[in-house]
């Protein structure tokens, strides 16, 4: 197209040139037919003349003959023959004169006027075989009786018209329209030329000046001016609104282009063009990189290009697509096909497209159409697929919720797992199954540990459909996208009901007393660092109170062991009622007891305590074999106010007030205190 | 009206100038002995004069002046009138030329119907001489006719001289004239104008004949004099209504204050002349004419050319001159001497 454009600009053909051709031509014919129907009018007009002209001189003639014939006055006659048929230009006039022609011996006596060939008049001799010749050459003719005055037959009068003069004057007339013709012509033509540049074609002119300037897309640059005339200005104002409109056209054409080229590149999309008839095929040069090469490499270019990349299996497939697109069945074709990598690989490719020009015959005939490289997208795919099935069959349970807290999804181990079904679990909230009992600092930390790790980790307490719950690892990692926004949570929960049973267990067995399931000297340790930190940070004393019972190797002498230890049961349930609950008591080890009494504003605080542990330990117990009776000396330790006191320490400080109560008499407590320890240090030296 | 004609054999340049006696015997002798040579060709040859009225004077004058001369040469000649009738006048061509006459003298009806004569004539290759009248074509021999601007210039000539003498060359002119469509007449005013202008002689009104009546003459000149009292002369361009204007003149009690003078002639004319009744005319010469047209006939038969206009002098005739002039008056004019 733009070749074929310069070559019109290159010689373009003058308009002026044409218009004046066509008005020439145009002219010359309306002057022609006008001149060849005046040709026939005159023609007939001088055939008629003619025809008048010999009828008006038979007529003369024959009436002013008469009396010159009556009169014999001969040449008188003969001069009014030559004098009419020179005027009259007749090609001859002959007198028929029977009363002379008596006289002379003959039927009539003959004569008139006739024509040469030089155009002169001779009196005409009807002896002269020539001019008789000539006679009969005549082109019409007519003749009139002449008769006298008592009517008496007198002779006759012929007149002869040559068509030479009609042909002369037919002639002339010719020459004279040819000449009108063509002086009228090139006078109108002039006219018209100069009215057609100096109104129409000037305005033309400028409007072509005006768009001379123009882009390189031929474009006019500058808008056209202000014309004089309204014809001139209507156009001129609507060729500068077309062109204000192709300008915008053309801005919102290569916006709307510039978001296309950027949509194809942004989203590196393949576009084809194939002509279905001829094979030709056009690709982009994403098209080619897809499958690893450049354009310039797959070169030259066609559907063969397309067939030969595309693997065997999946051209069959899309080779039934693409008929039943063009046989209606599918509005577009679209068809997913591997197509062979420059490094050997197989890419995966979604080819769409669509028939845009049909032949009448209802062939296809240009199809346009793009691909798009979903590799990514089919591996992930299998991930996905992959992942269902874990999601699918996985022991755990697995929800799946939006960053909303929506529940999109729950696997069928999860619903087996609370008991709720599928249907009670989607499109509702995360915290919903959240038992109430979780204040939000948990939920806190664990939105925090997301935030910041992505995942969290920790037991919880899993509620079931049914009101219980059971204990679970539950793990919640975010999923995220390619450029790390979370797409959706993935809460796992796992049953560690089991698991948590044996800790339990073992917990136990760590911590607490078998026989008495009081604390045990491990877990009295860690209690106590715990009660010594708490009570410094507090201001308040920590009260340590080392138990040891009287009389109890009696009882196990005499009832066994295990009235021993039936009574050492009954004497722990009795401590524990007698104590807070914020106050411990372990078991070290036989009759042995440790309590602590926390958060004691003085040191008297808690004598009443330990009367009533004095009061309740005296008091008899009745074993499965017998009654018994024992008591308690009880030592007592505090922790300072002032500075941090080693844990062992306020326990061996009880130990020796305990060792002085009993030396005191037992069934009494005593406070540790440096008399205490002197007292013992000396004792014990 | 009658118009006879005194004819005497001698040529008209002669007349014309007036020149000596001498110089016309010499001449006549050369004719006659021209006649004697002629005669031997002229033996066979036959002539025929078409005339268009023998009654007239005019022409039965020139008859005999054809007859005479074609006697002199040996044709033979028959006179055909036409009693001023077109088809008699056809009628005797076609005669004529029937019997194949040799040659043909033709004073036609009218120019116009010469042309026809002439024609015939032609066709049978017959020559004709026209004496007067004329013909509206010129395929004759040759056309005889009289000098008419001479005889008016001359006639000017001797009323001027007459006026003078009177003492009346103050005066004016009348003219009573014949049609000025005919060449005749125009060639008699323009020399008789010309010989008044030579004199400075002023001329009063020209009067045209139509009908050539008496009353109409009368009436022109009854009208001139009335209308300018110094008319001394009236000129009267034909001969025979001369009595009315003389009548005009006496009756206007002018008649020794007021001239008359003619062109062409009348009998009376010579008494008139003597008597000083009339001051002078103009006198054609028919028996010459008739003469001169057969020998143009003679001359052209002799294989010699002829000339195709020829003029005859018109005889100025007052009482000077009429003395010396009265036996050609009464030959060739009056054709007295054919006539006995």
């Amino acid at each position: 197209m733009i070749p074929s454009q310069h070559n019109s600009a290159r010689n373009p053909p003058s308009l002026l040139l044409r218009i004046t051709i066509a008005l020439i031509a145009l002219i010359v014919l309306v002057f022609t037919l006008h001149g060849l129907y005046l040709y026939k009018i005159q023609r007939a007009e001088l055939l008629n003349n003619m025809h008048q002209s010999v009828e008006h001189s038979l007529q003369r003639l024959s009436t002013n003959i008469g009396p010159f014939m009556e009169a014999y006055a001969i040449n008188d006659y003969e001069q009014l023959v030559a004098t009419e048929t020179a005027l009259e230009n007749h090609f001859a006039v002959v007198v028929r004169n029977r009363k002379m022609g008596e006289i002379l011996g003959d039927e009539h006596y003959i004569s008139g006027q006739i024509i040469t060939d030089a155009g002169d008049y001779t009196g005409f001799d009807h002896t002269d075989p020539q001019m008789t010749q000539r006679l009969d050459q005549a082109f019409y003719s007519d003749t009139l009786p002449i008769t006298g005055s008592n009517g008496d037959p007198l002779g006759s009068v012929s007149v002869y018209a040559s068509n030479e003069p009609l042909l002369r004057k037919l002639q002339a007339l010719l020459i004279e329209e040819i000449i009108i013709s063509v002086l009228f012509a090139a006078v109108l033509t002039f006219l018209l030329i100069f009215v057609l540049r100096r109104y129409f074609l000037r305005s033309i002119q400028h409007i072509g000046s005006a768009l001379k300037h123009s882009d390189d897309e031929g474009i006019p640059l500058r808008p056209l001016p202000r014309f004089k005339y309204q014809e001139v200005q209507i156009l001129s104002q609507t060729i500068n609104t077309m062109l204000e409109s192709i300008k915008n056209a053309r801005a919102k054409q290569k916006v709307q282009q510039l978001r296309l080229e950027n949509t194809i590149t942004g989203t590196r999309t393949g576009t084809w063009e194939w002509n279905v008839a001829t094979g030709e095929t056009i690709f982009n040069e994403r098209w080619a990189e897809i499958v690893g090469y450049t354009l310039a490499e797959l070169e030259p270019v066609s559907i063969h290009t397309w067939e030969k990349l595309t693997h065997p299996e999946d051209l069959k497939l899309s080779s039934e697509q693409l008929q039943k697109h063009f046989q209606g069945e599918l509005d577009y074709y679209e068809c997913e096909v591997r197509m062979r990598h420059k490094q050997g690989h197989w890419v995966w490719v979604i080819d769409r497209g669509c028939v845009m020009t049909w032949s009448d015959q209802g062939e296809p005939l240009v199809m346009y159409g793009t691909h798009q490289d979903i590799s990514t997208d089919k591996e992930a795919q299998e991930q996905l697929s992959m992942a269902a099935g874990v999601f699918k069959y996985a022991r755990e349970g697995i929800i799946l919720t939006s960053v909303d807290g929506i529940i999109l999804d729950a696997n069928r181990a999860f619903t087996a797992l609370t008991g709720y079904h599928r249907s009670e679990l989607t499109g509702h909230r995360y915290d919903s199954l959240i038992p109430e009992k979780h204040d939000q600092a948990f939920f806190n930390s664990i939105l925090d540990s997301l935030r910041r790790d992505g995942v969290w980790n920790g037991e919880f307490e899993m509620p079931c459909k049914n009101g219980t719950s059971f204990p679970s690892l539950m793990t919640i990692a975010a999923a995220r996208d390619h450029v790390g926004r979370v797409q959706h949570f993935v809460t796992l929960v796992a049953d560690v009901s089991s698991l948590k049973q044996n800790e339990d267990r073992l917990r136990m067995i760590a911590h607490y007393d078998g026989l008495t399931g009081l604390p045990n000297r491990l877990l009295l340790t860690e209690r106590l660092r715990h009660a010594i930190t708490v009570a410094r940070r507090n201001q308040t004393l920590l009260a340590v109170v080392f138990l040891d019972l009287d009389g109890f190797k009696e009882v196990n002498d005499t009832y066994g062991h295990s009235a021993g230890d039936e009574l050492l049961k009954v004497l722990s349930d009795r401590m524990q009622q007698t104590l807070r609950d914020c106050d411990t008591v372990a078991r070290l080890g036989g009759d042995e007891f440790v309590i602590l009494l926390p958060d004691l504003a003085r040191k008297e605080n808690c004598r009443p305590v330990l009367e009533r542990l004095l009061t309740s330990l005296c008091c008899p117990v009745t074993l499965s074999q017998g009654h018994a009776g024992v008591s308690a000396s009880i030592g007592v330790s505090l922790s300072s106010l002032d500075k941090e006191v080693d844990a062992d320490i306020l326990i061996r400080q009880a130990d020796m007030a305990m060792y002085q109560a009993k030396q005191n008499g037992k069934n009494r407590f005593c406070f540790f205190s440096k008399e205490t320890a002197d007292y013992l240090d000396s004792a014990s030296a | 009206m009658l118009e006879a004609r005194e004819t005497t054999c001698t040529g008209y340049s002669i007349m014309k100038t007036g020149k000596s006696a001498y110089q016309a015997a010499v001449v006549f002798v050369l004719f006659v002995a021209s006649l004697f040579i002629g005669q031997a060709h002229a033996e066979s040859r036959q002539l025929a004069y078409l005339v268009s009225d023998k009654r007239i004077p005019f022409w039965d004058i020139m008859a005999r002046g054809i007859q005479a001369q074609a006697g002199e040469l040996g044709y033979s000649v028959k006179v055909f009138s036409a009693d001023n009738r077109a088809k008699t006048e056809l009628q005797n061509t076609a005669t004529v030329l029937k019997q194949e006459v040799d040659g043909i003298i033709l004073s036609p009806t009218n120019s116009s119907a010469a042309v026809t004569i002439l024609k015939l004539a032609g066709q049978a290759e017959v020559p004709v001489v026209v004496a007067d009248i004329g013909a509206d074509t010129d395929n004759y021999l040759s056309y005889i006719q009289s000098d008419n601007y001479q005889g008016a210039f001359d006639l000017g000539r001797i009323l001027a001289k007459r006026l003078k003498n009177k003492g009346w060359q103050q005066g004016r002119v009348g003219i009573v004239a014949i049609p000025q469509s005919r060449d005749n007449g125009k060639a008699r005013t323009r020399g008789f104008l010309d010989a008044l202008a030579e004199h400075r002689i002023k001329v009063a009104d020209i009067h045209q004949q139509s009908d050539f009546s008496y009353r109409e003459t009368y009436d022109y000149t009854s009208g001139l004099i009335a209308r300018h009292p110094d008319l001394r002369a009236v000129w009267l361009q034909g001969s025979n209504r001369y009595q009315a204007a003389l009548d005009a003149i006496n009756d206007a009690g002018k008649s020794d204050e007021i001239l008359l003078i003619c062109f062409d002639a009348e009998p009376e004319f010579i008494e008139m002349i003597e008597t000083g009744a009339l001051v002078g005319a103009g006198m054609q010469q028919p028996f010459l004419m008739g003469r001169l047209a057969v020998r143009s006939l003679d001359r052209h038969f002799q294989g010699e050319t002829v000339d195709p206009q020829q003029q005859v002098g018109v005889l100025a005739v007052s009482n000077r001159n009429l003395n010396t002039l009265l036996p050609i008056i009464q030959r060739n004019v009056l054709g007295q001497e054919a006539a006995e």
